[in-house]
């Protein structure tokens, strides 16, 4: 390429888009936007997506959720567990082994965290904690470190 | 004034800009109408923060860059793919897409909106591959390796699109330089 040739078609080039100014947009878009601003308003919360429910019904939907889901993975174990079934209900039942496993699984690790309050004590479970968190905030620091220092010249170089 | 009245003068006062952004980036009305629309919803939802800011314009800007550029990703590998395909011989063939006034003295006549309207055109009848990298360059103001970023494609490339974009249009629009070497259109 040459590179005098090259300037001057740019300057050239940049000369006529620049004159060109803004486009004139078409009028009807302005009512396009506030008509489905005033049908979103007018949606009830329960027709919108999740994410845009107040911040009381999504934390009271999410507990509601878990609460669900835990009942249910208890009901499942118990009825793993039932002595008396009708052929139907055994075979329920066998469904319902995953269920019962999520919940020996929680249980287990409920009982774990008790245990590691009432021996460790709640001064060595914070240190924990805090020794956690900063050895993942020390984790993310090396990282980026390393991202600017030797990443982001490489990829300079190489472009 | 209730807040659906100030964001309304809002949207009036930036709807040109918004709308040209994704209109030149995309050269598709109906396309360019549905960005510009999606921009402003989301300038609604985030309107508490706007109202007071001097920074509104850019913001609606690189919005509208970014979901334009969103929508044109669908087709960015199929017109990356032609682009460095067919090469230059492809721009001879672009070059006689357009219908323009054949004669030098006709564009030299124009008046001016007449040749902004001609400009436009031009513009909007490249290919992809060389009116995207085109106008990040000279409507946004964006150096070669920020549009490489922001389209994922080399340096190179950018520089080569750029350089055949302008070329189509200098033939297109009949701008005439002073240094102008016989090798330039092949010279990529």
């Amino acid at each position: 390429m040459n590179p005098e040739y090259e300037k001057q078609l740019e300057v050239a080039v940049g000369r006529e888009l620049k004159s060109l100014g803004e486009l004139e947009a078409p009028p009807e878009i302005a009512r396009r936007v506030m008509r489905v601003i005033e049908q979103r308003a007018a949606t009830p919360w329960y027709r919108r997506g999740w994410q845009a429910w107040p911040l009381a019904l999504q934390c009271a939907s999410l507990a509601g959720l878990l609460a669900a889901f835990a009942l249910l993975c208890f009901g499942g174990s118990q009825l793993a567990h039932s002595a008396a079934l009708t052929p139907a209900a055994r075979e329920i039942s066998g469904w319902c082994s995953l269920l019962d496993t999520i919940w020996n699984a929680a249980n287990v690790l409920a009982n774990a965290l008790v245990l590691a309050f009432r021996n460790l004590g709640p001064a060595v479970i914070i240190g924990s904690a805090v020794m956690l968190l900063a050895s993942y905030a020390l984790c993310v620091g090396l990282g980026t470190v390393y991202w600017r220092l030797a990443c982001v010249p490489l990829k300079e170089r190489q472009s | 004034m209730t807040n659906a009245q100030q964001f309304e003068t809002l949207m009036r006062n930036h709807q040109n800009m918004v709308f040209s952004t994704a209109m030149r980036l995309l050269a598709n009305q109906p396309d360019a109408e549905d960005v510009t629309q999606e921009t402003f919803l989301r300038a609604y939802e985030r309107f508490e923060q706007l109202r007071d800011s001097p920074t509104v314009s850019g913001w609606l800007k690189t919005v509208a860059t970014n979901l334009s550029l969103n929508h044109l990703s669908r087709y960015r590998s199929r017109w990356s793919f032609f682009s460095e395909l067919l090469g230059s011989s492809r721009e001879e063939n672009e070059g006689r897409e357009v219908e323009f006034p054949a004669s030098e003295t006709v564009t030299e006549t124009l008046d001016a909106a007449d040749r902004r309207a001609l400009v436009e055109q031009a513009l909007q009848k490249l290919p992809a591959a060389q009116r995207v990298p085109l106008v990040l360059f000279h409507f946004e103001d964006l150096a070669y390796e920020e549009i490489a970023a922001k389209l994922g494609v080399s340096l190179g490339k950018v520089k080569t699109d750029i350089f055949r974009g302008r070329e189509a249009l200098r033939r297109q629009l009949q701008l005439r330089l002073m240094d102008e070497p016989a090798e330039a259109a092949t010279s990529t």
